[in-house]
């Protein structure tokens, strides 16, 4: 054989450096995001009765919706049912931090909006949450993306996001699609 | 596997050098470049895969912005 034991051995020994450096690169970048861009896997557990969500604080009926709190804080809340989202069109500032919490009282859902990184499952019995700064003003869709049913198809909201100037919250702080 | 077995055992009964007209040392010349060419190959896939992914995540995915 033209080709020896030891020589495969070290072709083999190359690859798999060239992979762990690869590998580690890529590593690298991840956590220089997560780090100094903040971009991080949205990650928050916290339990609500998912049978009670009418009768709680946050996810009543009235307190839906995009709020800034007296904080200042822009939170929205959505709840996420069999097939739609309530409420179906939210507004949001651009360029401001704004937190999403959804929840959901029969079954897993999931939203993504599009041309952004909101991305997160929403689980019965749990609040999701993400934080995030939508930069580009205009309708975002919202859709379902963990198939829900025989509705899924149907199940979509929108994601207004508006200049600062054009972001008036009324005097509890609420601002609300048209 | 098979494939393999059937192999060897054809060349069993009778060199492939008979057959093709081939001496040893010209199949070891063909061997000795087999590696290179395989690492090349290998080489340049992982490359087009690791430049994919960079692309994606720093002209896509972190433009779109923050997330936590």
């Amino acid at each position: 054989m033209a080709v020896s034991e030891s020589d495969i051995l070290r072709s083999e020994v190359r690859w798999a450096m060239i992979v762990g450096v690869a590998v580690a690169v890529i590593f690298a970048a991840v956590i220089y995001t997560g780090i100094e861009l903040h971009v991080n896997p949205p990650s928050n557990i916290e339990t609500i009765d998912p049978k009670a969500l009418h009768l709680s604080n946050e996810f009543t009926e009235s307190n839906l919706g995009t709020r800034v709190e007296p904080e200042g804080r822009i939170t929205t809340r959505i709840v996420a049912t069999q097939f739609a989202f309530d409420p179906p069109c939210v507004v949001v500032p651009a360029n401001e931090p704004v937190t999403l919490r959804l929840t959901t009282p029969d079954v897993i859902h999931g939203i993504l909006v599009t041309g952004t990184n909101v991305n997160t499952m929403i689980v019965p019995g749990y609040v999701a949450q993400v934080h995030t700064v939508f930069t580009k003003t205009g309708d975002l869709l919202m859709p379902c993306h963990e198939y829900c049913g025989l509705g899924h198809s149907q199940m979509w909201a929108t994601v207004r996001v508006v200049p600062r100037e054009s972001f008036r919250p009324d005097a509890e702080g609420r601002v609300a699609c048209d | 596997m098979l494939f393999l077995l059937l192999g060897r055992s054809a060349l069993a009964g009778k060199t492939r050098s008979e057959d093709t007209g081939l001496s040893q040392a010209d199949l070891d010349t063909v061997m000795e470049e087999v590696p290179k060419g395989a690492l090349a190959l290998s080489a340049s896939a992982v490359l087009l895969l690791l430049c994919g992914w960079f692309f994606v995540y720093f002209f896509i995915f972190v433009p779109r912005g923050t997330v936590g």
